[in-house]
Formats: structure tokens, sequence, C-alpha cells
């Protein structure tokens, strides 16, 4: 997984000293939410909820945000927070989300963008089109890529991915996965 | 203080799909201006098949929707401790389905954008601590400083002579039960929802 940078969390606004209240699974320890996100049952169903409510109201309230974070599939989403409840100095679900937000900062979206379903092989991946572009960006400047950064999902851009992926040591899956389009994106952060 | 008036984003999961582990997310039509995930994004006739059950695991998954929701709200909003003076997440659920049962045509984050929109000329501006009022067998949850401009209003109303304290008491009691009596309000003698909304938005 990405090594995120994690810095100490002002994302917030709150009252005039920093406060606000946490409902729900946010209370929840970092211990608590890691075991349960383990567990199949309803009790997971409710963390994934409360994480999608969490991020829509950060993304109404936050001018100039379309989407707070690139990373569509919950699934993924979540597997950062529980990275970041083992990792930083957090204690609660809602730390965990808070900190995540602030470290896609530097990749979230303004402006609204296509979701693409990218297909190979090797698997199948969701991403914004305009973080695609953003990824074949990362590639052109590393050298990776000569096609342009348009969006689209060619064989260029896969085969440029599998050789990040080779080179970083990561799985070859030629996919813009959260992993690797994170990775390059925030390389320079 | 307002909230932004946005558009929210429009969003792909297939109806009755809450949560989706492997699909995305969020999604958005050409004019949304902010990306809705999960739940929210489901049309009011979703909630509205929940009827009355407030407990079962539909409603529960909506209701964690919703506190997460208010959470960050809470986080990301300036002077705001919470945006909701409403602390239990199975009234905010009943309310969002009164705006869907009007509005069926919204999807529930939009009727909830609605209902929170409603509620911050109520919003708790600093922290406080919730307290429980019982009268009888009922019960009702909100925080102190809630009480507080509950007691405010009812002494403007010329209902109640006491303290300004956030406290709860025989006289405060009275003086709800008056009021509810004047407003035609239910009598519940409990400082509920309704009558909450009708004597700080009857005052703002």
């Amino acid at each position: 997984m990405v090594a995120l940078l994690l810095v100490a969390v002002d994302a917030g606004a709150a009252d005039r000293d920093g406060r606000y209240a946490t409902r729900g699974l946010g209370t929840m320890s970092c211990g608590t939410f890691v075991r349960a996100w383990a567990t199949p049952g309803e009790q997971r169903d409710r963390i994934a909820a409360w994480v999608q409510g969490y991020l829509t109201a950060h993304n109404r309230i936050t001018p100039g945000v379309f989407d707070g974070s690139p990373i569509l599939a919950t699934e993924h989403y979540i597997a950062y927070l529980v990275n970041i409840c083992t990792r930083a100095v957090v204690s609660s679900l809602e730390q965990a989300a808070a900190l995540f937000v602030e470290a896609m900062r530097p990749v979230r979206l303004s402006e609204p963008a296509e979701i693409l379903t990218i297909v190979t092989a090797a698997g199948r991946a969701f991403v914004y089109a305009s973080t695609l572009r953003a990824v074949q960006e990362a590639l052109r400047a590393r050298g990776a890529l000569d096609e342009p950064a348009d969006g689209d999902f060619t064989v260029e851009t896969s085969e440029a991915l599998r050789r990040f992926q080779r080179d970083q040591g990561m799985q070859e899956t030629g996919l813009p996965d959260p992993d690797t389009l994170l990775r390059l994106l925030l390389a320079g952060e | 203080m307002g909230i932004v008036a946005r558009t929210a984003g429009a969003v792909g999961l297939a109806v009755g799909v809450l949560v989706s582990s492997s699909q995305p997310s969020a999604a958005a039509d050409a004019d949304g201006q902010y990306a809705v995930r999960g739940a929210g994004s489901q049309p009011c006739s979703a909630v509205l098949a929940i009827g009355g059950d407030m407990d079962g695991s539909i409603a529960l998954l909506y209701r964690s929707w919703l506190e997460g929701y208010l959470t960050g709200l809470n986080r990301f909003l300036d002077d705001t401790f919470d945006a909701s003076f409403i602390l239990r997440s199975d009234s905010l659920l009943r309310l969002v389905l009164q705006v869907c049962r009007a509005s069926p045509d919204l999807t529930v984050e939009t009727a909830l954008a609605r209902l929170t929109n409603q509620l911050m000329p109520m919003r708790v501006a600093s922290a406080s601590p919730p307290v429980r009022v019982t009268v009888g067998e009922s019960t009702t949850l909100l925080r102190e400083e809630t009480l507080r401009r509950v007691q405010e209003r009812l002494r403007d109303e010329g209902l109640y002579e006491g303290d300004v304290d956030g406290g709860f008491d025989e006289r405060v009691r009275d003086a709800v039960r008056r009021y509810q009596e004047r407003e035609g309000l239910p009598a519940t003698q409990l400082p509920d929802t309704a009558t909450v909304m009708r004597l700080l938005l009857a005052g703002s």
C-alpha cells in the first residue's frame, strides 16, 4: 500500500475551538473499526455507509471541490482508512477519515468528471477521466509515455503503467488501480 | 450563515444497491458540482420503502450514512459544533422521510440537504453536552445549549420566568405544555423536535 504523507489534521473548521460533534460509527476506536471491517456482516456495510456519508458532506461543504478523493471503490477507500488507523496517531474512525481527506488534497477533483471502467486481462479498475489524464501526464513527465494525456485508456497507457509498476515492485496489472495512481500522483508531494 | 447552494451529482448505482464494495460509489451528471457517494444517491422512493421501521437493516444503513454526513458537516463547517439539534438518527431519518414524501423526486442526499438547511438556524455553534429530558414515559435528547435557547424563547413568549440555565424542571415543563396548548402542538410536555423547531424558528 502507498505510504501516504500523513500530517497533523487541520482539515476541519468546526466550532471556534476546533471542536465538533462526531456521530454514530465515527466514534469507533481504530481497533474496533479495523476488527469490524475485517468481519463480514452488516456492521461492515454500516461502516461503508458512514464513510460515504462523511465524504459526501465534505464534498458539499468544501468550496471548489467536486470530490475529495479520486478513489472510487469503497473497499479500496476504506482499506486506506484501515492503513491510517494502523500507522498514524489517530484514535477513531472519524479522525482516520479526516486525515485521509487531508492526504487526498493534492489529488482531489475540482470539476465533475466521467467515471471510466477500465478492464484488462489483469482485472478491472474505476477511475475518473480527469484522474486518468493526470496519471498520463505523470507518466509522460517520467518519460514513460509518449502518447498525449487525453484521458483515453490506450494500450500504450497500460504498458506504461505496467513498466511503472515493475519499477516500483508493485503488482503488474497495467491498470490505474488506487495504489498505482496515488503512488504516481503523490510522488512529488 | 448558510450552506453554499451547490448541485449534487447524480449517481450511477443500481436502485436498491446501497453498499457496493467493488463498484464505484460516486458519479455525476453534467450539472453535478459535488459527488454524492453511497446511500445518499438513492432516490427518495428507496427510503420511502422503509415505512415506519427505523431499526430494520436497510434503515440502519441509511441512519449510518446520515450520521457520517452529519459528522462531515460538523467537521468541515465553520462555527458549527453540531449542525443538527436533533441528535437521534432515527428521528433524523423520519424527517428525511417527511421531506421525501413531500418531494418524491429528490434523492436522499438532496432531501437531507434541504433538511439540514432548515436546521441551520438552530445549529449548536459551540461544544455543548447532550441532555436527556424525560416526562413520564417519554424522553427526548437534545443539547444543553438548545435547551437554553428553548428557555429563552419561552421567556420571550411570557410563558416562563425561571433561569435560563439549560436545565429542565417543572417550571420549564409547564411552560412547554402551555406553549404546546397555545400552538396546537401534540401535548408531550417535552421539548420534542416539532416544539423546538416552532419555538426557535419563530424567534429567529
